[in-house]
């Protein structure tokens, strides 16, 4: 075993050139397959439901943007009403485990006739102790941090700390600390003018997250404005979010939500992100089985072209390898292994380099697609990458090893003279 | 010079490489041709989806008439009631007060749960359904305009073949609300082909644009066709100062243009997959190439000796390099271009979370085949340049040794 190998690699030492050629071609290869692939798994992890801690969403039945009384959700989620109680006596329901979004549009600049793209930011206005339980990405968040949203340690500023995603807090150019007034977008007051409202930046969420360009504000302080303002907004929230234990508890759950209230419609979040991705299923067709299939099949055309030329200039070789005693499985193994060899080494930096230079150079792919505008290379990567490698290279090599081991001796020294 | 005769017959007695190695590239520019014209076949659409004429009235401050809510008073009508609107036959204002939604609709439940399910529906409430129709250049194909009584709707091509829908049948969008589909809207290769259109009282109230407790009523938009196309850009600069009114307007070829504006990622995405493909494809050529010089330093030798020079080996090295690639990459782009008219849907959006679900035909243009031409012709180029280079540097003597 161990002779073959020897006998491999120094096989592969005879032509440096073509090895590196075909080894960068596998490496450039997997790069981009390792890049596609990272982006589909991750899609496919939001849409495939969950067996544990399923996030189950609330929203409006029959509108988007969806809209809807913060009421409804307190009936569901606060003690007193008829849904909690049900909600309550299921075993994998978790009465903690809830918060609730309603989304703003702001503007640093009253002037909307200047429309600077880095002067806008979309909140989300939550319950600041929830965020690092209840957003998925900020787990770990440190709570000091929300709590700040409710306190920013400004006199008169009570509930108005607003946390901003680290991409959007450069974009808008201001610095924690920093004390800001925006007006709102989407929101008007009964006149129909912007809302005008102050924040103090008390913290920037972490970097590599798809949170990079989001900022959270304090839902009390945006009620309590629109209230004042007379905002028809005032008492909606756009989104509820349960967390239950199962997946038996989340049917459940959602059929009494929905059995209480025919306005609102309860679903896990991979259900929704279906259903939001189901425009792009043409284009996730089509990169799944046509793009990333053409891609294998180029490496593999690249890496038979190679093995086949080798095969054909040491034919002569290979028959005196015959004469020696090598049987034809073994002349086999040896050009499989030589392409082999390639296509694991070439796999296994096919993620490296993706890894590194995703993860930590450029910090994320930005391919905003929905509610993932960032999209990272996995660990996981390090499985597939070495396999697509081993796999397209042995599938390549296979049909030049074939026909390396069927070389007639006779034939070849024939033609020597 | 050296015959490209020579180059030919070389590429013809290595067939089996030459196959190979133009497969490579024929995946690497089929594969490129189909991502840009897919991305050109959403620019199409937005590129026809506005007549130059019309402008879209929205809230001052919203790219997405999703988001966009302008109220109904009195004062609205100094949008449209001006010297600048085109008017029809009848002397009428060609205008259109709108309201879009989209509306979830609720499907039968899952068989295997019995959960419900759901779709999304994008809706166009309107005032005078043959106006709006006239200002966004429809017509109808079948059926007819639906009337003032009734839940009736007319909807596009795309969207009732996708539903199974024709003129006579009716839908439940939820409990209560079924709609009777009276018309069919010819509205093929339009952003319009994905959409419903109903009575702007019953999309305003049903979907949440209205507010029914205050009795106030919303548009989301105005359709407007000005008398002067010339005049378009300044009556949008000034609408604001001339009505008094939280308003902004735009082109509507703009409009979706900027709808489109996040292909922009895709055509980056699509030429970054492309030219990552075609660095492996190159590979693959210099490895074919290294292999011909290796197999042809006597050639190379005797050229040398025949009193060719050695720009003449690169430049015949090269011309062979280019010549394999063209080969593959003009088969690919005769594949790429067999996807040419191929329906798909996709999404279009503004970037502020709201958006359309379009129907567009993948389009390969004039661009896209230059595009991959000359993609192919560097590709070539530069797969063929250091193996040409080595081939120039063999010493006639020691070659024929």
């Amino acid at each position: 075993m161990l002779k073959f190998l020897l006998l491999i690699l120094k096989n592969l030492r005879r032509n440096p050139v073509r090895v590196s050629l075909t080894g960068l071609a596998v490496i450039v290869l997997v790069t981009i397959y390792v890049l596609i692939q990272s982006v589909l798994s991750f899609l496919d992890q939001q849409m495939q439901e969950k067996t544990t801690n399923i996030r189950l969403i609330i929203t409006e039945r029959f509108r988007i943007p969806s809209r809807f009384q913060k009421a409804d959700f307190d009936r569901i989620v606060l003690p007193g009403g008829e849904t909690y109680a049900r909600l309550m006596q299921l075993p994998g329901y978790l009465p903690e485990a809830w918060t609730l979004w309603h989304f703003i549009a702001f503007s640093l600049d009253p002037d909307m006739t200047r429309r600077d793209p880095n002067r806008f930011f979309f909140a989300i206005a939550t319950l600041p102790e929830k965020i690092p339980t209840m957003i998925e990405g900020l787990e770990g968040l440190d709570p000091t941090l929300c709590e700040k949203l409710k306190n920013p340690g400004v006199s008169g500023m009570e509930n108005a700390g607003l946390l901003l995603g680290p991409k959007r807090l450069a974009r808008l150019g201001v610095r924690v600390g920093d004390r800001i007034q925006v007006f709102s977008l989407s929101h008007r007051d009964r006149a129909g003018q912007m809302i005008k409202m102050d924040f103090v930046v008390v913290g920037v969420l972490p970097e590599n997250t798809r949170w990079d360009e989001a900022a959270f504000i304090d839902y009390d302080y945006l009620e309590r404005t629109l209230t004042d303002a007379g905002s028809e907004l005032a008492g909606l929230i756009n989104l509820g979010w349960l967390t239950v234990l199962d997946q038996a508890t989340a049917q459940t759950a959602c059929a009494i939500i929905e059995s209480q209230n025919r306005n609102i419609k309860c679903e896990t979040a991979a259900t929704a992100v279906n259903r939001f991705f189901e425009p792009l299923k043409d284009i996730l067709f089509g990169v799944r089985y046509i793009l990333v299939p053409t891609i294998i099949v180029v490496m593999a055309v690249v890496v038979s072209n190679a093995i086949g030329i080798t095969v054909r200039e040491r034919t002569t070789e290979i028959a005196v390898l015959k004469v020696l005693g090598f049987t034809p499985a073994q002349i086999l193994v040896l050009i499989l292994g030589e392409g082999v060899l390639i296509g694991l080494l070439g796999g296994l930096l096919g993620v490296a380099l993706p890894h590194v230079l995703v993860n930590y150079v450029f910090k994320g792919i930005r391919l905003p697609l929905g509610f993932f505008p960032i999209f990272f290379v996995p660990t996981e990567a390090y499985y597939w990458g070495p396999w697509i490698g081993t796999a397209t290279a042995l599938v390549g090599s296979l049909w030049p090893a074939i026909t390396g081991c069927r070389v007639q001796v006779a034939e070849i020294f024939r033609r020597v003279t | 010079m050296i015959p490209l005769r020579y180059n030919v017959r070389n590429l013809m007695v290595r067939w089996r490489v030459t196959l190979l190695t133009a497969f490579g590239f024929l995946l690497v520019v089929a594969i490129l041709v189909v991502m840009l014209a897919f991305v050109e076949g959403i620019n199409e659409l937005a590129r026809r989806a506005g007549r130059p004429d019309n402008v879209i009235v929205l809230r001052e401050g919203t790219n997405d008439e999703l988001f966009s809510d302008i109220a109904d008073t009195a004062d609205l009508a100094r949008v449209w009631l001006n010297e600048y609107v085109a008017t029809d036959s009848a002397g009428e204002p060609l205008f259109s007060p709108e309201v879009y939604a989209i509306a979830t609709q609720q499907l039968p439940p899952d068989p295997r749960d019995g959960r419900p399910r759901y779709r999304f529906l994008q809706i166009r409430g309107v005032l005078n359904p043959p106006r709006a129709a006239a200002v966004h250049g429809l017509q109808l194909l079948r059926g007819r305009w639906f009337s003032s009584v009734g839940n009736e709707c007319v909807m596009g091509e795309g969207i009732a073949a996708l539903l199974g829908l024709d003129v006579g049948s009716s839908f439940t969008i939820r409990e209560g609300l079924t709609w009777q589909v009276v018309g069919i809207l010819d509205s093929r290769g339009t952003p319009f082909d994905s959409e419903t259109w109903a009575k702007r009282e019953v999309v305003g109230q049903e979907f949440g644009k209205d507010n029914v407790e205050r009795g106030q009523r919303f548009f989301t938009s105005i359709l407007l066709r000005l008398r002067d196309p010339v005049a378009v850009s300044w009556f949008c600069e000034t609408i604001k100062d001339r009505t008094g009114l939280e308003v902004s307007a735009v082109p509507e070829p703009k409009y979706y243009e900027r709808m489109s504006e996040a292909n922009t990622m895709f055509l980056a995405a699509a030429l970054f997959i492309a030219a990552i493909m075609a660095v492996g494809g190159m590979f693959g050529l210099m490895n074919t190439m290294f292999a011909t010089v290796t197999q042809r330093t006597k050639d190379i030798a005797v050229l040398r000796i025949l009193g060719y020079q050695r720009w003449q080996i690169l430049l015949s090295f090269l011309l062979e390099a280019m010549l394999l690639a063209l080969l593959g990459g003009l088969a690919g782009m005769a594949v790429g271009s067999m996807f040419h008219g191929v329906e798909q849907k996709s999404f279009i959006s503004s970037g502020q979370g709201g958006g359309k679900t379009v129907v567009f035909q993948i389009t390969v243009t004039p661009f896209v085949l230059r595009t991959a031409f000359w993609f192919t012709v560097v590709m070539g180029f530069l797969g063929g340049l250091i193996p040409s280079w080595a081939a120039t540097r063999l010493r006639p003597l020691e070659a024929l040794r």
